[in-house]
């Protein structure tokens, strides 16, 4: 007895299959970080290499919902565009019938029932993605939420999904700081890409979203970010040789 | 939480016996507000104008004497409603979500010729039951446009236009001084011009000019830009002194206390 | 057949089509009405619905665009599929399928003219009903009333095109003299195998007639 074909069937250790399958596919896909700052939240995504004749603006990872929300995805590329455009309908639904925004939970609630639905009912395959769904709830606060392929979704202060996202985790564990401002989240985002994108700033895309809007930060500034996170590295390994040169 | 977006032919009728059966007894069915309104656009040489008196009647009373009648409909376009309140409210901002979902689709700002076609197709479709005569105004990758849009969902495409029961005193200050070219004081003077021809000259309209100007990299939306109807400070004070109502008898009214006790649990 | 509803906007109308040899002249005035207000005095009725078809349309506003949209959809998507332009018979077809079948909703009588490669220059008129006549001349709208005899005394077979304009210029200008719900300019249309050629007349450049 297979348990791992239909989706609406348990193995008997509780296990539905497809639906872990297809975390393994979210493993597959390139990383993304999302950070929450005081009065900022960042999102970092690491790009796929471009080919030689592709247009490396239409592969999108970040994709807008709506004005003030933003999500970034990792898994099967297809899937995350049927939930993106499910999403800004969402958006739009909620703005007509409520006449206010909807908040960043609203919008991951939406979507992560949306992923859940399609693990327990219809027949259908679970989608192939984990989200991060990033932005400013109509009272200024910003928010950043993860969703996965089970349906389930928890706010965090920091997070990475994707390839290599444990490394980027730990990273992250190790480094973060509450209320840090908007240069740091940038800079802790970049930081923590760096451990797993070998290739450096041309294959890293930053959107920064504040209560007034957002930004993306062209190559050249990540470019500069890096110089700047390098040169501290270099003091800081420096600082640790001539201690270890004084205490000897 | 999905609204009307697809299109499901026709009305839905669910209470039309409870209406049946209501008028029946006697009650009076409610009139739709109508804004009877002056609304106007015009093209300068920048961009667009759009103005609109702010007055809402249901009958002959005003219902609103500051209504807005100048609706957003995207970042660079916004629509003037005339005809019923309700319908001109509704479809802007159903139209209005429409063109979100289709710019985020498109990852470009959205064109007035689309509002214009999902408007017209929208109305069209009603048969000219919604009741709403629009004056949509924008300025996209093409230039500035203006269209204006009739409940049965015929459009013109026009440099100077007026709509509803003022727009025949506004259009005859347009006719008489628009002109291509004009400036941006000229233009929005003018629009100021017209629609307060039309609340001077019609019953429908009434209050204050609001202005909108659309142009490029801009828009302005100025709610009050003319206010010739402001209410004159009253001539006395019209505060009865203490004392001035008699005093026949007094008897203390029934309290709380005295009353049976609730029944709580 | 249905009839104008209470504020609907009127395109009350002169327009024409003739056809020549290499081509058709199209000639519309500019007056759309509701009600006695001239909702707008430079209207073009003279619609495209593809590269060489154009239609001439009179009745409902609402009705002949919404009609001349959806024939332009499907002319454009016959192009997709069959990869060579339409004839004006194909889209006259359409326009009469739409009219025939929802007669009882639409007010809308249309003449579509143009020029294809199979047959050079045809008119095609589709009137209330929803029926189709291949014409070499026609006439319609409210306007149009009042030059029938014009038209059938002054047109001949083989005109030429210059003959074809100024047949075009002088009976709609007639029309528009003795019909008020005609007015504004004389839009005229010339569409050939090289494209089509657009021409306005003010009022103040018609032709010379009696006007009392």
């Amino acid at each position: 007895m297979s348990y791992d074909r239909a989706l609406t069937v348990f193995s008997p250790d509780g296990h539905l299959f497809q639906v872990e399958y297809a975390q393994e596919a979210v493993r597959k896909g390139t990383c993304a970080v999302g950070i929450c700052g005081k009065d900022a939240v960042v999102l970092g995504v690491e790009k796929k290499a471009a080919l030689k004749l592709q247009d490396s603006r239409t592969m999108r990872k970040i994709h807008q919902l709506d004005e003030h929300i933003f999500i970034a995805s990792a898994g099967l590329v297809a899937d995350a565009r049927v939930l993106v455009d499910m999403a800004r309908v969402e958006c739009q639904n909620h703005r007509l019938t409520i006449e206010d925004p909807p908040t960043v939970e609203f919008i991951t609630h939406y979507v992560a029932s949306t992923q859940q639905r399609y693990t327990q009912s219809g027949g259908r395959r679970p989608f192939g993605i984990s989200t991060l769904v990033v932005g400013f709830d109509p009272d200024q606060t910003p928010r950043l939420f993860q969703t996965d392929p089970s349906g389930i979704y928890y706010q965090w202060k920091a997070n990475s999904i994707g390839r290599n996202s444990q490394t980027v985790r730990e990273y992250l564990e190790k480094h973060y700081a509450d209320n840090a401002s908007e240069a740091d989240a940038i800079k802790l985002a970049v930081k923590s890409l760096l451990e797993v994108v070998q290739t450096g700033a041309k294959n890293i895309e930053i959107l920064v979203v504040t209560k007034d809007g957002s930004r993306t930060p062209n190559v050249e500034e990540i470019e500069e970010i890096i110089k700047v996170i390098e040169a501290e590295k270099a003091e800081e390994a420096e600082r640790k040789a001539s201690r270890r040169m004084a205490s000897s | 939480m999905a609204p009307l977006l697809e299109p499901n032919a026709g009305f839905k009728f669910d209470n039309a016996k409870r209406n049946q059966l209501l008028s029946d007894k006697g009650y009076m069915v409610p009139t739709a507000t109508k804004t009877g309104t002056t609304i106007v656009g015009l093209i300068y040489k920048d961009g667009v104008v759009l103005g609109a008196d702010t007055r809402a009647t249901n009958g002959s009373i005003v219902a609103d004497k500051n209504c807005r009648k100048i609706h957003y409909l995207a970042p660079n376009m916004y629509c003037c409603g005339a005809g019923t309140a309700a319908d001109t409210d509704f479809t802007t901002s159903m139209i209005s979500s429409q063109l979100a979902l289709h710019s985020l689709n498109t990852g470009r700002d959205a064109r007035v010729v689309t509002a214009m076609t999902m408007l017209k197709q929208y109305l069209f479709r009603y048969q000219g039951h919604i009741g709403a005569a629009l004056v949509l105004g924008g300025y996209d990758v093409m230039g500035p446009h203006l269209f204006t849009i009739y409940p049965h969902g015929s459009t013109d495409k026009l440099p100077y236009v007026t709509m509803g029961s003022g727009s025949l005193a506004a259009m005859s200050v347009f006719e008489s001084s628009w002109r291509p070219e004009l400036s941006r004081e000229e233009a929005v003077e003018m629009v100021k011009d017209a629609i307060e021809a039309g609340i001077f000259n019609d019953l429908g309209s009434g209050s204050n000019v609001d202005v909108c100007i659309i142009t490029k990299d801009n828009v302005e939306y100025i709610r009050g830009y003319s206010q010739p109807n402001e209410r004159v400070p009253k001539e006395q004070s019209y505060r009865f002194a203490p004392g001035t109502t008699e005093f026949i008898a007094t008897a203390p009214a029934a309290t709380a206390n005295d009353a049976a006790a609730m029944d709580v649990s | 057949m249905a009839a104008l509803k209470p504020g609907e906007v009127d395109l009350g109308t002169t327009i024409m089509a003739v056809s020549f040899d290499g081509g058709v002249v199209i000639g519309a005035d500019s007056r759309t009405s509701t009600g006695t207000y001239v909702a707008n005095r430079v209207t073009d009725k003279l619609t495209k619905v593809d590269e060489r078809i154009y239609c001439c349309r009179s009745g409902s506003a609402a009705d002949t665009q919404a009609v001349a949209d959806i024939v332009k959809y499907h002319l454009d998507l016959y192009s997709a599929e069959h990869g060579e332009m339409p004839t004006v018979k194909v889209a006259s077809s359409l326009f009469q399928e739409l009219c025939y079948h929802n007669k009882n909703n639409l007010m809308a009588s249309i003449i579509v003219a143009g020029w294809d490669k199979q047959n050079g220059g045809s008119v095609y008129e589709v009137p209330l009903g929803g029926s189709l006549h291949k014409r070499d001349f026609s006439i319609a709208g409210s306007g149009s009333s009042y030059i029938y005899g014009y038209c059938d005394k002054v047109f001949r077979p083989n005109m030429s095109k210059e003959e074809c304009i100024e047949f075009v210029k002088n009976s709609v200008g007639l029309a528009i003299t003795r019909d008020g719900s005609s007015g504004g300019v004389i839009r005229i249309a010339v569409i050939t195998e090289d494209g089509v050629e657009r021409q306005v007349v003010y009022g103040n450049q018609l032709p010379l007639q009696y006007t009392g």
